[in-house]
Parts: C-alpha cells; sequence; structure tokens
C-alpha cells in the first residue's frame, strides 16, 4: 500500500491523491467548524444560563430600536405578524412596516385592523429611495410605536432604506414580516451590543427555524414540530446545520459575513454612513454585511459581529420544488453578486479573516461547489456509458460521502440536544435523521441544481425575485395557499 | 478520455486511498452511532428529571406560599418546622436545584413581609449556607448562581466571602460579586468606581442601575463624587444616574461638565440639566450652542422645552431655524417652540422660512403623529 503509494508519487501518479485530498480538506472544515460551534454554543449556554434578559426590559438605559419590516403581498398574514411584533417584550421600539407597493390588499388590511390614518409625516430622505405615498399612524394609542408606510414598488431594499430614513432610533432591526419572533428575541439580540467592550459591535444575527408544522397562533409559536412536508423537513435539517454548526462557528471566528435578511440588528449609523442597503444586488443581507465590515476595516476601528444562537426566529420554507428551485437560484444569484462587486476582498490581508478565509470559503464552498459537483455528475454519466468507471472504489467514494453526511447530521442533532432541544419527542428527533439519511439522493441534487439555474440566469441577465407560495400560519392548519410574487 | 477518467480518480486503483476510505467510514459510521445513541439515552434522561420536577413543585409549590402567607413560623411553629423537614428531604439531592428556582422564581414577585418570610425560609431550608459554601468551592457557573442568590435573598452576612471574589479572573463571576455587593452594601461598595481597569459597558450600567432602583433613595451614593472618572463611558453614566434618581444637589457639578473636553460628556451634561434649568444656565448653554456639534445643538433645542417662552428663547429657536435646513435639528427646534408656545408659536412662522421648513411645521401640527 505505502509501496503503491511512493511508486505513484515517483511516477506523477498525483492527481488521484489531490483530488482526495481536496475532498478530505472540505470534510476537515466542515468537522472543525462543527467543533468550533458546538464549543461556542456550549459557551454561550454557560455564559446565559443566569441571565435575567428582563433587567433590559426594565431599564431606562435600554438602547432605542426600530423594527422594520417589509411587506409585499402579504395581506393574509400581515394582520397576525404585526401582532407578533406588537408582543415584543422590549419597552423602548418602535415597529415600521413598510408596504412596498402591493398590488392586494395588505395596506388596507393593516390599516383596518390597527385603525390607522394617513398622518402628515416629513420624512428625512438620508438613503435615496422610491416615491413615498403616505405614512399611517394608529388612533388607538395602544399602537402608537407602530407605522405604516405605503410607498411604490422599489423592492426589498429600498423598502428597508425608506425604513431607515424614518427611524428616530438608535438601532434597526431588518425582519421579514411573515417570520414568526420568539418574544424575547429583541432582548437576546440586543445584549451582544450592551456587552461591547474595546470592539464595537456593528451588526447581530440570529438563528432561523422553519415554522412549517408548528403551532402558530395569533402570531406565536406555540409548539413546535418537525414539518410534515418532506421537502420542508430536508430544509429543517439544512438550517440546522448551517445555523448551530457554521454560522456560529463563522461568528467565533470573526469571519461571519452573513447575517440573514430575515432577521438582523443594525448599527444605525454606520448603516446610513456605508449608503444603507443596495438596490443593485438579490443577496442585500449579505452585502451589507460585507459593506459594513469593510468600512470598519478601511477605518481601522476595532469591531465584531455577533451571532445569536437562541432560535429566535420561525419563518416558513417552500414546501414545492418550483418554489424552492426559485428561492435558491436567487440566492446563488445574490452570492455571485456580492462576491463580485467585492471581489478587492479576496485574498486581501487588508480585510483580515473576511478576506482570508470567508471570501474563498463563500467562493469555493457556495458558488464554486455545485458547478464542480455538476462537472463530475456528467463525466460520470459519460464514463459510465462508455464503461471506463472503476465501479467499487467509485461506490467506496460514494459511501464515504454519504457516512460523511450521516456524521454530520448527527452532529447536528446531538447540537440541538445538548442546546436548545426544540423538538420535543424522540421519534421526531429520528424523523430528522432518517431525512438526512436519504436527503444526499434527492435533496442535495435539486439545490445543486438550483444553484446551477441561478449561474446561468445570472450570466442570462435575468434578475427576477421569485415567487413564493405561503400557506400562512394559522391555529386549524386549514389555511388557503397564497402565492407572493415578489419582483425586484 | 484516458486522462481524464485517471484525473477524476474513476478508474484507478489507489490502494492508500481505499484503505483510508474505508476508516473514515468506520469512524463516521462509530461516530453517528454514539452521538444518536447519546441522543436516545439523553431523552429518556431529561424526560424522567422534568416530569420528576413538575410533580415536586406542584406538590410542594402551594406549601410555600402557605408558609409564606399564613405566617406559619409566627403562628404555628411545630408546623412550620415539619413543613420544612419534609421539603428538605423531597428536594434532598439533584432535586435541591428545583428548590432553589423555585424559590428564586417566588422571590422574583414577592416583596414587604412576603419577602421576608421567603428569605427566612431560605435560610432554614439551609439553602443560604449551601450557598455561602459554594462560594468557597463550586464551578464559576454555581458561584454566579450562589452570588445571585445571597443578594436576592439578602443575606448581609455574606459580604466578606462576597468581598473576597471581586477580584476573581472570572468577568462575569466579578460582575455578579459587584452588583451583589452594591446591593447588599449600598453605597459604601460603589468606591469599585474610581479602580476601574476597563470602562463600564452598558450591560454592567443596566445591572447597576437596576440595583439602585431597588435601594431605599435615601441609601443611594452621591453620584456627582464620582464623576471625575478617567473613562467618558463611567461619567456619561454616572450624569444619566443623576438624572434618573433626581439628586439636585450635583446640578453645580453636572454644569462643570459642560465644560468638559469630551464631546460625549458635554452632550450627557446638557441632557441632565435640561430638567433643572434657570436663567443662567440657559446662556451658558445659547453660548455653548455656537461652539458645538450637531449633537449637542439638538440636545440643547431639545432642552429648551424645559424653560420659558421668553422673548430670547423665542428669538433663539427662530434663529436657529432661519440658519439650518438640518431634518433632526430644525424639527426638535420646531418641537420646543410648539411646546413652550403653542401652535400659534410655530404657525406664524409658515411661510416666512423655507420651503423645508413648511414641511417640516406640518409634521409639527399633526398631532396624531
Amino acid at each position: 500500500m505505502i509501496a503503491s503509494f511512493i511508486n505513484d508519487m515517483v511516477l506523477g501518479n498525483i492527481w488521484g491523491y489531490v483530488f482526495f485530498g481536496y475532498t478530505l480538506l472540505v470534510m476537515l472544515s466542515y468537522l472543525t467548524l462543527a467543533v468550533i460551534s458546538l464549543t461556542a454554543l456550549r459557551g454561550y449556554l454557560r455564559r446565559n444560563q443566569s441571565t435575567d434578559y428582563k433587567d433590559i426590559m426594565k431599564s431606562p438605559l435600554a438602547p432605542s430600536v426600530s423594527l422594520i419590516a417589509p411587506a409585499y403581498n402579504e395581506e393574509k398574514t400581515i394582520v397576525h405578524n404585526i401582532h407578533s411584533l406588537l408582543s415584543l417584550t422590549y419597552t423602548n421600539y418602535e415597529i415600521i412596516v413598510v408596504n412596498d407597493g402591493s398590488t392586494d390588499e395588505t395596506l388596507s388590511a393593516a390599516v383596518n385592523a390597527y385603525d390607522m390614518e394617513l398622518v402628515n409625516f416629513d420624512i428625512n430622505h438620508i438613503l435615496p429611495t422610491e416615491k413615498v405615498r403616505g405614512v399611517y399612524k394608529s388612533k388607538n394609542p395602544a399602537y402608537s410605536h407602530l407605522l405604516v408606510v405605503d410607498k411604490e414598488n422599489g423592492g426589498k431594499s429600498d423598502a428597508l432604506n425608506v425604513g431607515i430614513n424614518l427611524s428616530v432610533n438608535d438601532y434597526i432591526m431588518c425582519i421579514d414580516v411573515d417570520c414568526v419572533l420568539a418574544d424575547d428575541a429583541l432582548l437576546k439580540l440586543m445584549k451582544p451590543f450592551l456587552e461591547e467592550g474595546s470592539r464595537k459591535v456593528i451588526a447581530a444575527g440570529g438563528v432561523l427555524r422553519i415554522a412549517n408544522s408548528c403551532s402558530i397562533e395569533r402570531g406565536h409559536l406555540v409548539e413546535s414540530n418537525v414539518p410534515r412536508n418532506w421537502l420542508s423537513r430536508a430544509q429543517t435539517l439544512e438550517y440546522l446545520r448551517a445555523f448551530l454548526l457554521a454560522r456560529v462557528a463563522w461568528s467565533q471566528l470573526d469571519g461571519l459575513i452573513l447575517v440573514s435578511g430575515a432577521l438582523g440588528v443594525f448599527d444605525k449609523q454606520l448603516v446610513i454612513q456605508v449608503g444603507g442597503y443596495s438596490r443593485k444586488t438579490v443577496g442585500e443581507d449579505m452585502e451589507l454585511v460585507i459593506r459594513m465590515r469593510r468600512c470598519m476595516h478601511e477605518e481601522k476601528l476595532p469591531y465584531r459581529v455577533a451571532f445569536i444562537p437562541d432560535p429566535l426566529c420561525w419563518t416558513e420554507t417552500p414546501e414545492t420544488l418550483p418554489v424552492l428551485q426559485q428561492q435558491r437560484n436567487r440566492w446563488t444569484r445574490g452570492t455571485i453578486e456580492v462576491l463580485r462587486t467585492h471581489r478587492k476582498m479576496l485574498l486581501n490581508p487588508r480585510y483580515g479573516r473576511m478576506g482570508l478565509i470567508s471570501y474563498p470559503f463563500w467562493l469555493l464552498m457556495e458558488w464554486f461547489a455545485p458547478i464542480l459537483e455538476t462537472t463530475g455528475f456528467i463525466l460520470a454519466i459519460v464514463l459510465g456509458v462508455q464503461g471506463l468507471i472503476n465501479w467499487p472504489f467509485f461506490f467506496l467514494m460514494l459511501a464515504l460521502i454519504w457516512f460523511f453526511s450521516m456524521g454530520m447530521t448527527a452532529l447536528t442533532l446531538f447540537g440541538e440536544e445538548i442546546t436548545f432541544r426544540k423538538y420535543r419527542s424522540l421519534s421526531e428527533v429520528m424523523r430528522l435523521f432518517v431525512t438526512g439519511l436519504i436527503e444526499p439522493f434527492f435533496f442535495h441534487p435539486f439545490l445543486v441544481y438550483s444553484a446551477i439555474r441561478g449561474n446561468i440566469d445570472y450570466l442570462l441577465g435575468r434578475n427576477l425575485w421569485g415567487n413564493m407560495t405561503r400557506k400562512g400560519f394559522q391555529a386549524n392548519g386549514s389555511a388557503k395557499e397564497i402565492q407572493v410574487v415578489k419582483s425586484t | 478520455m484516458e486522462a481524464i477518467v485517471d484525473l477524476l480518480l474513476i478508474n484507478s486503483d489507489y490502494p492508500l486511498i481505499v484503505v483510508i476510505s474505508k476508516l473514515l467510514i468506520l469512524a463516521f459510521g462509530l461516530l453517528t452511532m454514539l452521538l444518536m445513541g447519546y441522543i436516545f439515552v439523553n431523552r429518556g434522561r431529561v424526560h424522567h428529571r422534568q416530569q420528576k420536577d413538575e410533580s415536586l413543585i406542584e406538590e410542594y409549590e402551594d406549601e410555600i406560599i402557605d408558609i409564606l402567607i399564613g405566617e406559619l413560623k409566627k403562628n404555628d411553629p411545630a408546623t412550620y418546622q415539619d413543613t420544612v423537614e419534609r421539603l428538605r428531604i423531597a428536594f434532598s439531592g439533584e432535586a435541591i436545584q428545583t428548590l432553589r428556582k423555585l424559590m428564586a422564581l417566588l422571590g422574583r414577585d414577592m416583596s414587604g413581609d412576603n419577602a421576608f418570610l421567603l428569605q427566612e425560609l431560605y435560610t432554614d431550608l439551609q439553602l443560604e449556607r449551601r450557598s455561602v459554601k459554594t462560594l468557597n468551592n463550586g464551578s464559576w457557573e454555581q458561584k454566579v448562581m450562589a452570588v445571585k442568590e445571597l443578594g436576592r435573598f439578602g443575606v448581609v452576612h455574606a459580604l466578606p466571602q462576597l468581598q473576597s471574589l471581586a477580584e476573581n479572573p472570572n468577568k462575569i463571576l466579578r460582575d455578579e460579586v459587584q452588583y451583589t455587593l452594591l446591593q447588599l452594601g449600598g453605597a459604601s461598595q460603589f468606591e469599585f468606581l474610581t479602580t476601574l481597569n476597563e470602562p463600564l459597558t452598558p450591560w454592567q450600567q443596566i445591572r447597576i442601575t437596576e440595583v439602585f432602583r431597588l435601594l431605599d433613595p435615601q441609601d443611594l451614593p452621591d453620584f456627582q463624587v464620582y464623576l471625575s472618572n478617567q473613562y467618558e463611558e463611567v461619567t456619561i453614566f454616572l450624569l444619566k444616574l443623576i438624572k434618573f434618581f433626581d439628586q439636585t444637589q450635583a446640578r453645580e457639578a453636572v454644569v462643570d461638565q459642560l465644560f468638559d473636553e469630551r464631546p460625549l460628556v458635554k452632550l450627557e451634561a446638557v441632557n441632565t440639566l435640561a430638567g433643572w434649568l434657570d436663567e443662567e444656565t440657559v446662556e451658558l448653554l445659547i453660548i455653548l450652542y455656537e461652539e458645538s456639534g450637531l449633537n449637542i445643538r439638538i440636545a440643547i433645542t431639545k432642552a429648551l422645552q424645559q424653560w420659558t417662552y421668553d422673548q430670547n428663547t423665542r428669538y433663539f429657536l427662530e434663529g436657529v431655524l432661519e440658519e439650518t435646513q438640518e431634518y433632526t435639528l430644525c424639527m426638535s427646534a420646531l418641537q420646543s417652540l410648539k411646546k413652550l408656545g403653542g401652535e400659534e408659536a410655530i404657525i406664524q412662522l409658515l411661510d416666512t422660512t423655507s420651503v423645508l421648513n413648511n414641511r417640516y411645521i406640518a409634521h409639527q401640527l399633526d398631532e396624531r403623529i
């Protein structure tokens, strides 16, 4: 065996080892991230087990926050979603719902439900945006901290920028209006900003969990369940892996470049300083964080991007393949746009770990990996047809990848078990495990296909936001499907 | 084609790779079995513990509340002793953590006599002794829990042991000790501000403020004594405390902070003085306005809302509107004018200043905003 290896080296037959080495490197990097995450998660729980978040809520020193929630064609869910935001446990905050030129009754639903009227609000146009048609406030004093803004359609970034222009507070929290937030989400997300010492906290992100099949009443999560739909179940596992085993580690390594658009708190002054959300990309969330980080690096100021591993935000995921394909297609286009815009950072030591580790990782693992996988897949078919494949070796490699994937699934479920244990019964955990065993054969190839479609659409200049079919959160589970079409 | 086949490792025979792959498959398989096995066992354990905790709380919660409401210790000492003994037996071993949580939960919502009785029960259940012991030999998390409890249940005689932990290398424990020292020792423990090695974080400031909110106002430290601090964060925090606890005796010391070189300190001094304006201070603020940046100008304009509507103030605020179109500054000047002189004070400005100001005036005139 060793003699064969030496012989291969002498003969220059090294490519096999190079490819295998690359595979091992990928596995090792994911395992390393997982170990860092699990350690960080334990540390986070130990540090915060005796934290009384109510101290923030009661304090006159609590920082002020503006929640900005863009809404586009959300007529079926908007009322309950605003109710969820109104119920957050925090004192010093305002809610700004931005109706981004919806073509349905989103605006009237919100205006009627919360007894709102048009007011003479004069907006400070710090960031350029589409025209604002009007600002609504409630006649009911109980909703005095709620604003609904009606504007012409300009996309999610534009709607968020309008919210920033209206905001009067020190921090902004950007959220998807269709998400359900944990009552203490704001308290937990604000804590890193309060703990900042020598390094300024510029942004904080939180974990997204899947709300499909969960029991939700009037905008509150009552019971978390593993989705019944297999596609959503596979996404549940995917989100758990991404948030619990990756982003926690990236935050720990000071390399986090993505704070999800569905849930993130930002230092408003810095957001304005860098020009707000970019309207030129569909990856506006990642783009903003990178621009903020670049600004801090260029000004040589110490900073960090925090990440809270608690399950704070529950979101509905696509349950059909076409909708999932559009979502992932958009994510791929967003990634390409952002990586292209900030290509100057690649391996540039000026940007620290962001340029030396995070950027290359995203380039190779997020953008390039699906292309590599597809090339391999096509070649395998061609060579298989020609009878040129050493099948035992081929299946050994497949088995290695499958076992690795299984190990990562088990690590993910272990991470959940030692931390938040959101899925109460063992049978639900086992369903997730089984999903993890079969997803490499169905779900993962579909994601690769969607990413390739995203690459093609990017090259062809197709820049649509895509469709989202939503069931809405209804207690009786009998909700109608809602077709939501967002465009930029 | 053969080159591609070799390159892709598909038709090759690499014994070393085969062996490594098989070993890795075995390792991942074992890892999966171990982790899933842990989950399986842990689920059962957690479920069992939760059930036990719930039944214990259900069984004894009412009994504890009876002790407190019925003042059993005073009215029926024998039954009280008996109940305490039963509680100690029921919550022995691991279950003691459940009792501590239950006591903490009850303690949070109680005040006055009930809180005092709960403190006595805490001592009689020997939880106090246990917590003091933990200060010497527990892990840092256990120590933090113990420190919190000692503060919550007012165990003043634990002060010496707590003081020994004030310099502990663990920051979380050190901070918790500091809050508890303030809680139990009051003003005298505030001296730690003079020996800080780093500025207080906003989180520490919030925690300290919460401790002070629970103290009797006469037990509060005189915050002005500590205003000269090397860290601006600390001085700003003290100014906020002076304002929040309305320590009017600190007025002169706060005025002095208007001459501090640090802009953020000046800004907070303006905010603090807003509630205590007199003619001399207003004059000082108007002079300061001329030489200050935007944020201090906004703060001064807002502060004048608390003053009287005399001719000087009116001229000053109208002058602000004439010389700037900055959104926040104009809005705060208009707000102050409206607060002092009523709607008429800003209606008369319509069409006399810029178009932008007209829009700002419309905004200010809308009572619904």
